[in-house]
C-alpha cells in the first residue's frame, strides 16, 4: 500500500550535503526581515566557498556570508541595514577591495531574471535602466532593439538558482509554506529554483493547512525540504513572530566596522560567540538569551 | 519655536501633492514621509500612499508613527492592501510620485547610487546600491530627487556612474529619445535650497532658498554652475493648519525639528 505522503522534514545538518562550493543561492525575504538565518549560519560553520547569491534587498545575512569568505558574487540590489547602516560593512569593504563579484541589478531586473527562469525564457525585455551605466557594468545584461520599433531594451538573461533558502510561518511536513503577513519576493524566487528549502517557525499539521490552504504561500510541489527552526531568523524578524534585534545588529555593524579598520578582534569574538561556538539552533538561542528573544516579540 | 528647514521641505512637498495621487513615500525618509502624510491630513483625503509594501491610510490617526524600518510591523495597522515588490512594478505606470536620492547627482538630474570611483570592479567607495530606483523613475509619471547633502562631491559635473536617469545630456525630449517614460525628475530638495530644471535644457536652476542660507553658499557648494533665476525666491511658509499637523499629528517627536 502506498498511503503515506512524503515527509520532507530534514535536520540542520543536512544543510552541510545540500549546499555545495561554487552554488548558486537564492536567499528569501527582504531587507531585515524574514531571512533564513539558521541555515547562513549553519553555511558559514561549514566553511562553503565561491558562492553566487541571489536576493531581493538584503542586509546582515548576506554581509555575514561575505564577511565569513563564503561568496564569490553577489546579484542583489541592496545590501545594508537601512537606517542602522546604509550600506552594509563587509560589502562596501570587498567592493572597493575589488574582491567581490558585483551584478549591478534593480529589483525589477531581479524579478526579470528569475521569470524569465520560470517561463524558460532566453531573456526578458526590460524598459527600466536605459540610459543608465547598469548595462556598460553589468555583462549579463545586454542592450536590444525593440522588434516594434520603439528602439532600444534592456535584454535581462534568466537565472535559475540551484538551491532557494526561505524562512517562513509554517508549513506541513509537506512543504506547504504558509507566511504570517508579508511574503516578500519568496514565492517567486521558490518557483524559479531548482531546489527550495523552507525553514518555519512552527510545523503544523496538514489538516491546519487545509483549513486555511488559501493561505498557502509556497505550494509542496516547489518544497525539496522543511526544517524546523524557531526564532530561526534571529537577530533578523519573522513577519507573524518577533521584530528585528536592534541592539544586536548595532553591535553587528559597530565589531564590523572596528574590523574593517584594522581591530579584528570584537568581530572575531562576535563570530565565535554567534557563528561558529554554538553547536545547534538552540544553542544559539541560550547564547542569545531567552529574556532578549522575548523583548522581540511583536505587539 | 521657529519654522525649520526640514519642516519647510515636508510643506514644499504637502503642496506639490495633489488629491488622489499614488505617491510612495519613503520609509526610513522622515521628511518626505512627512510631507506626504501632510499632505495627505490636509488637503488629499483620497491620497493613494505606499509605505514599505502597504497601501496605508492614515486619515484619522491622531499619532502618526516614526516608521523608521521597511519591515516596521506597526505600520500594518493601517494598511490596506499588501502590495509584493514583484507586483509594484506592474502598477508603477500609475504612479503620482516617488521620491529617489542620489550619492552623485549632476545638473540634469541624472544621479548615482552604485558608487564613486573610475573602476567599477574596484570601486574607490561604493554606493548601497540603487534598490528599486533605476525601473521606478523611469516608469513612474514624476519624481523628486532629495538631498540631504549639498556640497561639490554631490552635486558634480559627471556622475561616475548613473543608476537613474533624469535628463540625461539635456533637452526636453531628452527622456523621449530614450524611450523612458513619465516626466522625470521634477525638483532636488537639499539642505540649502529647493531645485527646479529648466523648460527647455533641463538644467537644474534654483527656485527656493532655505532660511540663513545665501545665494552665495548655493553656488559655492554646487559643483557645476546652477541657473539661477532673475528672482529667487525663500521658502513658502507653513500656514497655522499645516504647521499643527505636521507638529502634533506626524512628527510628534521632533525629528524634522532637530
Amino acid at each position: 500500500m502506498f498511503d503515506e505522503r512524503i515527509d520532507k522534514r530534514i535536520k540542520f545538518e543536512q544543510i552541510s550535503d545540500l549546499v555545495k562550493d561554487g552554488m548558486t543561492l537564492a536567499i528569501g525575504g527582504y531587507l531585515t526581515a524574514n531571512k533564513p538565518m539558521a541555515i547562513i549560519r549553519q553555511i558559514i560553520k561549514k566553511g562553503i566557498k565561491d558562492l553566487t547569491v541571489i536576493a531581493f534587498p538584503s542586509s546582515i545575512e548576506l554581509d555575514l556570508l561575505i564577511a565569513c569568505g563564503c561568496v564569490k558574487k553577489v546579484i542583489c540590489p541592496y545590501v545594508g541595514m537601512e537606517s542602522l547602516s546604509m550600506i552594509a560593512p563587509f560589502f562596501r569593504m570587498k567592493a572597493e577591495e575589488g574582491s567581490l563579484e558585483i551584478r549591478e541589478v534593480d529589483v525589477a531586473m531581479v524579478v526579470c531574471m528569475l521569470r524569465a527562469a520560470t517561463q524558460g525564457l532566453p531573456f526578458l525585455p526590460w524598459k527600466g535602466g536605459i540610459g543608465t551605466s547598469i548595462p556598460e557594468i553589468n555583462p549579463d545584461i545586454k542592450m536590444v532593439d525593440d522588434p516594434f520599433g520603439s528602439g532600444k531594451l534592456l535584454a535581462i538573461p534568466p537565472l535559475s538558482p540551484d538551491l532557494a533558502l526561505i524562512h517562513a510561518a509554517q508549513s506541513d511536513i509537506h512543504g506547504n509554506v504558509q507566511h504570517k503577513g508579508k511574503s516578500f519576493t519568496d514565492g517567486l524566487l521558490a518557483r524559479a529554483s531548482k531546489k527550495v528549502i523552507v525553514q518555519v517557525e512552527k510545523i503544523v499539521s496538514n489538516a491546519e493547512i487545509k483549513f486555511n490552504f488559501f493561505e498557502t504561500t509556497i505550494p509542496a510541489v516547489l518544497v525539496d525540504g522543511i526544517l524546523l527552526a524557531p526564532y530561526g531568523a534571529h537577530p533578523l524578524s519573522s513577519q507573524g513572530y518577533y521584530c528585528e534585534d536592534e541592539q544586536y545588529i548595532k553591535e553587528y555593524i559597530s565589531v564590523a566596522n572596528k574590523f574593517i579598520k584594522g581591530d579584528k578582534k570584537g568581530f572575531t569574538d562576535f563570530a565565535q560567540e554567534y557563528v561558529y561556538g554554538p553547536s545547534s539552533l538552540e544553542d544559539y538561542l541560550e547564547t542569545v538569551s531567552l529574556r532578549r528573544l522575548l523583548s522581540l516579540r511583536e505587539a | 519655536m521657529s519654522v525649520t528647514s526640514k519642516e519647510l521641505q515636508a510643506v514644499f512637498i504637502s503642496r506639490y501633492i495633489e488629491n488622489g495621487w499614488y505617491v510612495i513615500a519613503g520609509i526610513g525618509a522622515g521628511i518626505q514621509r512627512a510631507g506626504v502624510i501632510l499632505a495627505h491630513l490636509t488637503h488629499c483625503p483620497d491620497l493613494k500612499i505606499v509605505m514599505s509594501d502597504y497601501f496605508v491610510d492614515f486619515l484619522k490617526d491622531t499619532e502618526i508613527g516614526d516608521f523608521r524600518s521597511y519591515t516596521e510591523t506597526g505600520l500594518k495597522k493601517n494598511a490596506e492592501y499588501m502590495i509584493p515588490p514583484e507586483i509594484r512594478y506592474e502598477t508603477a505606470c500609475r504612479i503620482d510620485l516617488m521620491f529617489a536620492g542620489g550619492m552623485q547627482i549632476d545638473r540634469f538630474g541624472n544621479t548615482n547610487l552604485i558608487g564613486i570611483g573610475s573602476d567599477f570592479k574596484k570601486i574607490r567607495l561604493r554606493g548601497a546600491g540603487s534598490i528599486g530606483a533605476t525601473s521606478m523613475t523611469s516608469l513612474v509619471k514624476r519624481y523628486i530627487i532629495f538631498t540631504n547633502n549639498h556640497n561639490k562631491r554631490t552635486f558634480v559635473e559627471k556622475c561616475d556612474f548613473i543608476s537613474t536617469i533624469g535628463w540625461n545630456k539635456g533637452g526636453a525630449d531628452a527622456r523621449e529619445k530614450l524611450g523612458l517614460l513619465g516626466e522625470g525628475p521634477q525638483y532636488v530638495i537639499t539642505p540649502l535650497c529647493v531645485m527646479d530644471f529648466t523648460e527647455q535644457s533641463k538644467e537644474l536652476r534654483l527656485k527656493h532658498l532655505m532660511p540663513n542660507v545665501s545665494l552665495e553658499s548655493v553656488m559655492e557648494n554646487t559643483g557645476f554652475s546652477l541657473v539661477i533665476p532673475e528672482k529667487v525666491e525663500r521658502m513658502p511658509e507653513p500656514n497655522e493648519l499645516e504647521l499643527e499637523v505636521l507638529r502634533n499629528r506626524i512628527d510628534p517627536s521632533g525629528i524634522l525639528r532637530r
